[in-house]
């Protein structure tokens, strides 16, 4: 990792008025001469710096602010405040020798033309970004194979799967081999199989390509499996900005023993060591989950194997979406309280 | 490792969006050939529009004689000419305006903003409908037509006048309407933001000594539609003047230069959608 960062982000604030309308046919006539605007801080005095390589999470309910900062970061909003350095431009100046050398991809939005194939779209790429054939060719034939989209890069888009969409969407905005890439949940509408093959194919593209990486997701298993680093926002303010493990190891108050019995034992029992979840009864391999304090797992699993005829124990950390929405739940008692004082 | 190289030899910009214009104009063939029906069916609808445009001047000029103290012929010069235009209109302007305008709604304009190259460029040449050929020739059979029948003979700074201004309309026109459907960023939604243009184009199928007073003065001076078509008409008839050439000139100029601006500062505005 270099010692100077990619991208720094300093104190960066969004605010859009929005109208609000109010409720029926009266509320939309009278909005024809009066309306009333609320400020939106859609982000809000936001810091922090990205290093070549790094791949980092954006998390953060809808509306925290992710995309709106993706976008600040891309040039495409120019901010209420703040300043931003993506690899030593100022994005809003908009100058292509910056705009060459990175790639926004929003899985809401597509790039490629519905009507022809997606090779159409990659070639115009070429001409947009200025490719030499060489590199082009090389890069295309990269790229189709870490996919495994031969077979449909000459069939017309809108007969593609989704699936197949999304894997040429990220091939016309990797052509150009960008820098910097921001991805706008690119996996969204997904199966988990695909969503497995998009995931696998970021990770080969940044340690091909030392491409340092902006990812938003709401999808829990995508930051898990490719992000060391994760920033949280919520309602456009920075909650967290670390390692994944530091949110598990400060925000997962409780963690999850799995037990199989090689004999029958009573819900009853079990149920003094903690919050049983799941109870299995079959007559031979009686099976539990329970919940038990963090702290204490290892003592309450070592008291179960003691007590109960255990046949086999695992014990894991609660899934990464329960720990985030733990965060999000600490920040809304944190503001509650603050509004209350 | 950081490419900070700002700026790139003008001819190298050039080249980049020519070859862009022509990777655009192979998508627009490409598209074409994909709906051969539909590409068959705008064709005649193009034609017929055009021929039954042609009777109606036709009859008009039958009845009256001349309009605006143009007579039959000078008209059918200016009518063609306005079919040229026209071709551009629909074709060039039409097309690439309202796909403009859907972008600043859904959000899509955030993709294009993010490429490098001259956005105002890619908005307007991103679409040229390829049966812009049949209007064009239409336009020209019967402007040719028409300036053989006045036995006219064109010297080559005529034609080199004609073309520029030809050009200049064009520029004008794009201007304003870039300027009118730049408005869609700072309202919700305005669905005919781009039929307004097509609505007022009938002002200059006609001479601009058709208008008097007050309109006259407007639509000639200030913001001179009217000067679209009768000016290069004027050229190939031979009654124009200077003077006022250099002030359409400049005035084009100076509202190409406001729709710049005001796409820049409307770009500062953007909200891109939420996501």
């Amino acid at each position: 990792m270099s010692e100077e960062p990619i991208i720094s982000v300093n104190h960066l604030s969004k605010h859009f008025k929005v109208y609000q309308k109010q409720p029926g046919l009266m509320g939309s006539i009278v909005s024809l001469w009066s309306r009333s605007y609320e400020t939106i801080h859609a982000v809000e005095d936001i810091s922090f710096t990205i290093h070549a390589g790094e791949i980092v999470g954006f998390i953060g309910q809808n509306g925290a602010g992710k995309t709106t900062t993706l976008k600040m970061l891309s040039g495409l909003l120019f901010p209420s405040s703040g300043s931003v350095d993506v690899l030593g431009f100022n994005p809003w100046d908009r100058k292509p020798a910056y705009q060459k050398q990175f790639s926004l991809v929003m899985g809401q939005k597509n790039q490629l033309w519905w009507d022809l194939p997606a090779m159409e779209t990659f070639l115009l790429n070429q001409a947009i970004y200025e490719i030499p054939n060489l590199e082009f060719k090389q890069t295309l034939n990269q790229l189709i194979e870490l996919l495994d989209v031969s077979s449909v890069v000459n069939v017309q888009v809108r007969k593609l799967s989704l699936g197949q969409r999304m894997k040429c969407e990220l091939i016309a905005a990797l052509l150009h081999k960008p820098k910097v890439l921001f991805l706008d949940e690119p996996t969204i509408g997904l199966d988990v199989v695909m969503q497995k093959t998009l995931r696998d194919f970021i990770k080969e593209y940044n340690q091909q390509f030392n491409a340092t990486i902006i990812l938003t997701s709401h999808y829990m298993g995508d930051v898990k499996e490719l992000c060391k680093r994760t920033i949280i926002i919520d309602k456009g303010k920075k909650v967290f900005d670390g390692a994944l493990q530091d949110i598990i190891d400060k925000y997962a108050r409780n963690k999850i023993l799995s037990l199989v019995f090689s004999k029958p034992i009573t819900r009853k029992e079990l149920a003094r060591f903690g919050t049983i979840t799941e109870f299995s009864e079959d007559g031979t391999n009686d099976t539990a989950t329970i919940v038990v304090p963090r702290k204490e797992s290892t003592k309450i699993a070592a008291s179960i194997m003691t007590k109960f005829p255990v046949q086999d124990v695992t014990i894991e950390e609660p899934p990464i979406d329960a720990i985030i929405r733990e965060v999000f739940k600490d920040q809304n008692r944190a503001s509650q309280h603050h509004e209350q004082s | 490792m950081v490419d900070k190289t700002h700026s790139q030899p003008f001819s190298s910009v050039i080249q980049r969006h020519l070859r862009l214009f022509i990777r655009f104009r192979y998508i627009d063939i490409m598209k074409m050939l994909e709906y051969r029906s539909s590409f068959i069916f705008w064709v005649l609808i193009n034609i017929l529009w055009s021929l039954f445009n042609i009777l109606f001047f036709s009859i008009l000029v039958g009845v009256s004689g001349s309009i605006g103290g143009w007579n039959r012929q000078e008209v059918f010069v200016l009518l063609g000419i306005f079919t040229i235009i026209d071709a551009f209109t629909w074709s060039l302007f039409y097309a690439n305006m309202t796909e403009y305008a859907e972008d600043i709604f859904n959000g899509r304009l955030s993709l294009l903003l993010c490429r490098p190259v001259n956005t105002q460029f890619y908005i307007l040449t991103k679409k040229l409908n390829p049966q812009i050929i049949f209007r064009l020739m239409i336009g020209a059979v019967i402007t040719l037509h028409s300036l053989s029948e006045l036995n006219v003979s064109l010297s080559p700074l005529q034609i080199l006048l004609f073309v520029f201004f030809l050009m200049v309309s064009l520029l004008f026109l794009y201007s304003f309407w870039f300027m009118l459907t730049t408005c869609a960023f700072f309202f919700e939604r305005l669905e005919n933001l781009n039929e307004i243009i097509p609505a007022i184009r009938r002002l200059w199928q006609v001479p601009k000594s058709v208008y008097q007073g007050a309109i006259s003065v407007s639509l000639a001076s200030i913001i001179p539609f009217l000067l679209i078509t009768s000016l290069p008409s004027e050229i190939l008839l031979n009654r124009f003047s200077y003077p006022v050439l250099v002030y359409y000139l400049g005035i084009t100029l100076i509202i190409f230069f406001l729709s710049k601006v005001f796409f820049n500062f409307a770009v500062r505005h953007y909200s891109g959608m939420a996501n």
